[in-house]
């Protein structure tokens, strides 16, 4: 009964008259939940981030399995491995690939780019590239021979539109030393984009045996992509229990397999990668840079509790008198100080459950609330420009929040439960640690000091 | 030793240190009670009765001497002992009622039985009961801003008999209260500690009152004196 005693009062103390102390109490809870919200929002946020921008690269770029030649390999070679490799259960898709170098340019200018001879077929086998894949305008297709599909940034920089003419210059070893370099007439296809332009700025797509017959086979790499049924499961240290041991279900037991298999088929001239072995350091440069985050966020989280903490230590400079009542009919300082501690905890809970409820529900609407704020930053922009402009301002550039260039076009959601279990934990804890002060106060109450006063 | 003595006071000193000067208050206060009785203790107004009953109550250690009630060594008893006396062995009644403004005339009642761990029911059942022997059974919903000041102070008397208490201490009960209503809270006071058989330490300026004790005491001069 002495616990329900200790939490009847603190519940009486927290909401019991609606006077000043629970005006307190409950801004401290405000302010908690609110403190809540960036931590929650970018666990949130960035997990669908992470995962954005790795399944880009997999899917459009690395695959689930990739090989990579050692050395150069006839055509028919791999025209038989790949056959072999289709014959895995688990595989969707494989397919060569051919990349090199050029130099893309068109009547309006150039750059360096990465041509990825890839066989026309992959748009209409590979379903997770078609995915991730958005066509802009004109369509991927590389039937043609002088077919060639260009990124989103290539086609801005040089102007290019689908049946626009590409010229690409390539360069190979001459017999008599030196470099002779070769220009190629491509017309454009199709322009695409992954939806993260860090990824495709650099991409043309050309036919493999097209890819073939320009690229100096010494500078250029060929691949054999391979994708799978389970790719999560072929690697993945989230995968992984303490033990070590893998917590699989059949189908990725099987999954697991696959690398092995490969490896054996394709033999010691080709090098086999996981999509977890090729993106491992950008995943876990990407993990690290969300925990330092996350952390940071923590901190405010603590910054909030201090609120709790005074808002506590007045609730018990305000009932001290009471408290001393409390301790003069036979309450202990272990009860007293566990009415603040239970105060603490309450506060923490509610707080938590708010700052959860409002950082889910802005996480949600995240793309939304970013386009709302966008334009609306726009709007107050352009009417400065148009007051600027006549005075002989520059009008300003139109501003983005989170740039395309650097980011995912659109932010996929994805709700991290056991971290945001993790982070509720933490918020409430912090709050009733923060209660330990005014609890250790309440606790030292001596009963005499404070009823003779009265 | 007398085996009946319940509470047992030898050559308590009390003194308070004020500036450089030490103030000194009860000087070798000797005094046996024994079981069941009722003592009433009169003085002159700061001659140290509020301290005394303090001393007897747990809330304040003497400066010297031995104190002894219920079998708990006052003058050497830890925190945690002192918890305990104050909770099993007394009952407490200020002057000023003291009761939690934020609770019910029940819930007051109530809390000292959940604080010494008892059963809910029990309890509920025990603290209606006393405030129905005060004759509050009709306010038990009531908050302390609901009753007089009578009415609260039986309260308090009903609060500190929850548990029991083999001593019940009462300062100046009545003294904030007219007539009447002191006649009332008196009468119940006495009734209810007569016949639970508790024994009862009353400091009183109220000579009527201080005479329905079974043993009238004078502190003066630090010391208690037969009346
Ligand atoms: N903590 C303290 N520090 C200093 N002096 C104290 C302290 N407590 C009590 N005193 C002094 O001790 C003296 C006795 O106080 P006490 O409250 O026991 O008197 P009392 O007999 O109850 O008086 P009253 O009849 O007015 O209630 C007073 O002079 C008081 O000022
Ligand atoms: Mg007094």
């Amino acid at each position: 009964m002495k616990r329900r005693a200790v939490l009847w009062i603190a519940l009486r103390y927290l909401f019991g008259r609606g006077g000043r102390e629970t005006g307190r109490i409950i801004s401290a809870v405000l302010i908690i939940g609110l403190s809540l919200i960036p931590l929650v929002v970018v666990l949130q946020v960035a997990d669908g981030m992470i995962e954005g921008i790795v399944t880009r690269f997999i899917e459009t770029g690395t695959f689930h399995i990739r090989a990579a030649a050692r050395r150069s390999v006839e055509q028919d070679e791999i025209a038989d491995a790949l056959e072999s490799l289709r014959e895995i259960p688990g595989v969707r898709y494989a397919g060569a690939e051919l990349q090199g170098m050029g130099l893309a340019h068109s009547d309006r200018g150039r750059r360096g780019v990465t041509l990825r001879g890839v066989p026309p077929e992959l748009w209409e086998r590979d379903e997770g590239f078609r995915e991730y894949i958005e066509v802009r305008s004109g369509a991927f297709e590389l039937d043609d021979p002088a077919g060639a599909v260009i990124g989103t940034d290539t086609a801005a920089t040089l102007g290019l539109e689908p049946g626009d003419e590409l010229r690409v210059l390539t360069v190979r070893p001459s017999p008599r030393g030196g470099f002779l370099p070769r220009v190629t007439r491509f017309t454009v296809r199709g322009v695409v984009t992954t939806g993260y332009q860090e990824l495709d700025r650099l991409w043309v797509f050309v036919p493999y045996d097209r890819a073939r017959s320009i690229l100096d086979r010494s500078a250029a790499t060929e691949y054999i992509g391979l994708k799978v049924d389970e790719p999560l499961a072929l690697e993945n240290p989230l995968f992984r229990t303490g033990h070590g041991m893998p917590l699989l279900r059949d189908g990725e037991r099987d999954a697991r397999e696959i690398p092995v298999a490969v490896s054996s088929i394709l033999g010691a001239d080709w090098r086999v990668d996981t999509w977890y072995q090729a993106e491992r350091t950008r995943y876990i440069s990407f993990q690290t840079t969300k925990n330092l985050l996350s952390f940071i966020m923590l901190l405010i989280v603590c910054v909030a509790a201090v609120n709790i903490s005074s808002a506590l230590v007045l609730l018990s400079i305000e009932k001290q008198h009471e408290i001393a009542i409390l301790k003069s009919v036979g309450a202990a300082p272990r009860e007293i100080a566990g009415i603040f501690v239970v105060s603490g905890f309450i506060a923490g809970v509610l707080g938590t459950v708010l700052g959860m409820a409002a950082g889910m529900l802005i996480a949600v609407n995240i793309n939304e609330i970013m386009a709302a704020l966008e334009r609306m930053i726009n709007a107050f922009q352009a009417g400065a420009g148009l007051i600027a402009v006549p005075f002989g301002g520059v009008e300003p550039a139109p501003l983005e929040i989170l740039s395309a260039e650097f980011y995912l076009e659109r932010i996929p959601i994805r709700l991290a439960f056991p971290e945001l279990f993790a982070a509720a934990l933490a918020a409430i804890l912090i709050a009733t640690a923060a209660s330990l002060i005014p609890a250790r106060r309440a606790a030292a109450t001596r009963p005499l000091e404070v009823m003779r006063r009265h | 030793m007398n085996d009946r003595a319940l509470i047992e006071l030898q050559g308590v000193e009390k003194w308070f240190q004020t500036g450089g000067e030490r103030l000194r208050i009860l000087a070798g206060v000797d005094l046996t009670v024994e079981s069941g009785t009722a003592v009433a203790i009169t003085g002159e107004s700061g001659c140290g009765k509020t301290t005394l009953l303090n001393i007897i109550g747990g809330l304040e250690a003497p400066s010297a001497g031995t104190a002894v009630a219920a079998g708990y060594r006052l003058n050497a008893a830890d925190e945690s002992e002192l918890t305990d006396y104050r909770r099993s062995v007394v009952g407490l009644v200020f002057q000023f009622h003291f009761l939690l403004k934020d609770f019910t005339a029940l819930e007051n009642v109530l809390l000292p039985a959940y604080m010494a761990g008892c059963r809910r029911e029990a309890a509920e059942k025990r603290a209606a009961e006393l405030l129905r022997e005060v004759g509050l059974g009709e306010r038990l919903q009531h908050f302390p801003h609901q009753l007089s000041g009578g009415e609260r102070q039986r309260t308090a008397v009903a609060r500190a008999l929850v548990n029991e208490p083999r001593i019940m201490l009462a300062d100046e009960p009545t003294g904030n209260l007219d007539e009447q209503n002191s006649e009332l809270v008196a009468d119940t006071l006495f009734a209810l500690v007569r016949s639970r058989g508790t024994t009862l330490l009353l400091v009183t300026h109220d000579r009527g009152l201080a005479e329905r004790g079974d043993r009238l005491l004078r502190l003066e001069r630090g010391n208690l004196v037969g009346v």
